[in-house]
């Protein structure tokens, strides 16, 4: 017999939690694009020792598992000194670890923007900087816009995996409520239907902003 | 002085010695078009003329300024030679009347107001200033090359070079941008064009520079040049293209 009132005691930490996941995810999908951003610069018009650098760090993190770097850096880096709370830790794999994705899909968005977009910025006497932000990024970032999005979900779904070194999100909650009334079935449904909706709510301001940022798309 | 001394520029792709030695001069006001074959140098002398490419030996002098390919130089050349490309590269993501205003506000730092007038004024001189809040895509080849034009216009240069710029067109929009040339050539704009358009090179053109295996070859003023060629070279090349 399928009991979903017996959640409803616990509405309120599976709110609390739903609201750690939500704010890591925000946090994680502004400073990982925002990384991604500089490596894939760095990467795209650095020089050897620099592209070096980041092709060591995004492979580093492409080819590790996601929880493994979580605990790295939860329990491995005290070693060193750097005690960090769960929150922090957390929120830190998260920002890595899309940080190395986007700086690869973001990187393929520059490789793929025209030269003579650039060279025609730079006759017309933008600096370096001045081109990469108003004339390289945007259209960039058009091209590997879907590629980013479910790359942002990706990390989303994946940081129920911070609830392994007791961060209280939303899963979090779930396996403490199953461990509390024994209805595993209906509190890994009802938890699983949340990221369904979070997941397409992400989604659909991914959309949101793509339309506005690309309105020059809507045009043609 | 002229306004462009171009004094025995060498330039080298790697071993592939692409300059051998150009001497040019261009005076304030003149058209002068460059002709020649596939890979004789006219893009390649272009594109060091205004700091796109670094050449290794001589000296390119525009107005007053020795040109490099130092960053700061190209930036600070910006304000004295515009270029227009053969692939229009309009900035996709703005409106045509963002992308004549983009430079003058952020190099000229011009204010919005000032920007939106110049950017005006270029557009209606090309003729497109009702298009002024559309975006490239949405207009034909030949209206996106100019555009290109009224962007580089609104930097105000001294001298603007045009490599191969009707040469993406369909043929039936070639027109409209040589028509707008014409008129900056009567106005007393400064230009410096290759070209494969060589009834525009002899008609509208006051000086053909015939550069062949990377050194000018022949120069001269138009009609004289293309009636009486004095080198076998180009007269062979205008008997291939006329
Ligand atoms: N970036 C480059 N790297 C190496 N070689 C180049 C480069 N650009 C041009 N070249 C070579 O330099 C030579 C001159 O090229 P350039 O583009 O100046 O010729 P062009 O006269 O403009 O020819 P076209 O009429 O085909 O445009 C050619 O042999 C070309 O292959
Ligand atoms: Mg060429």
């Amino acid at each position: 017999m399928l009991n979903f009132s017996d959640l409803l005691p616990y509405t309120d930490q599976l709110l609390k939690g739903l609201w750690v996941t939500v704010e890591l995810t925000v946090y994680a999908t502004l400073g990982g694009v925002a990384i991604g951003t500089a490596g894939a610069a760095g990467r795209h018009y650095g020089g050897n020792l620099l592209r070096g650098m980041i092709g060591m760090y995004v492979e580093l993190i492409r080819n590790t598992p996601f929880i493994v770097q979580l605990f790295f850096i939860f329990f491995g880096l005290p070693a060193l000194g750097i005690k960090l709370s769960a929150w922090e830790a957390g929120l830190i794999a998260m920002l890595i670890n899309l940080g190395a994705y986007s700086t690869e899909i973001i990187r393929a968005g520059l490789a793929a923007t025209p030269k003579g977009q650039v060279e025609a910025a730079k006759v017309l006497g933008l600096s370096p900087q001045q081109a990469f932000f108003r004339v390289v990024l945007i259209p960039a970032f058009e091209k590997i816009y879907p590629a980013l999005t479910s790359q942002c979900i990706i990390v989303m779904l994946g940081s129920a995996v911070v609830s392994q070194i007791s961060v209280m999100d939303l899963t979090y909650a779930a396996n403490l409520i199953q461990s509390r009334n024994f209805r595993s079935f209906e509190v890994y449904l009802v938890v699983a239907a949340m990221y369904l909706v979070l997941a397409i709510l992400m989604r659909q301001a991914f959309d949101a902003l793509g339309r506005y940022l690309f309105r020059h798309r809507r045009s043609s | 002085m002229a306004l462009v001394n171009i004094d025995k520029v060498h330039k080298y792709y790697g071993d592939l010695h692409v300059l051998k030695g150009v001497d040019l001069k261009i005076q304030a006001g003149e058209v002068v078009s460059i002709i020649g074959r596939s890979g004789s140098g006219k893009s390649t002398l272009l594109r060091c003329m205004n700091g796109l490419e670094a050449y290794q030996e001589g000296a390119i002098i525009l107005d007053n300024k020795e040109v490099s390919s130092d960053e700061r130089q190209v930036r600070a050349l910006a304000r004295s030679v515009g270029m227009v490309f053969q692939s229009f590269n309009l900035f996709p993501h703005l409106t045509v009347g963002e992308n004549v205003m983009l430079a003058p506000k952020l190099v000229l730092k011009q204010s919005a107001e000032d920007a939106r007038k110049m950017a005006l004024d270029k557009l209606t001189k090309v003729g497109l200033a009702e298009k002024f809040d559309q975006y490239p895509d949405k207009l034909s080849g030949g209206q996106q090359q100019r555009v290109a034009i009224a962007r580089a216009l609104a930097m105000s240069p001294k001298v603007l070079l045009c490599d191969e710029i009707t040469s993406a067109l369909d043929p039936e929009l070639v027109g409209e941008v040589l028509k707008v040339l014409e008129e900056l050539a009567a106005e007393g704009m400064t230009l410096v064009l290759v070209t494969h358009e060589m009834n525009f090179a002899r008609d509208v053109g006051d000086r053909v520079v015939f550069m062949h295996q990377g050194k000018v070859w022949e120069t001269g003023p138009s009609a004289e040049v293309f009636a009486n060629p004095s080198t076998p070279e180009l007269r062979s090349f205008i008997n291939a293209v006329l």
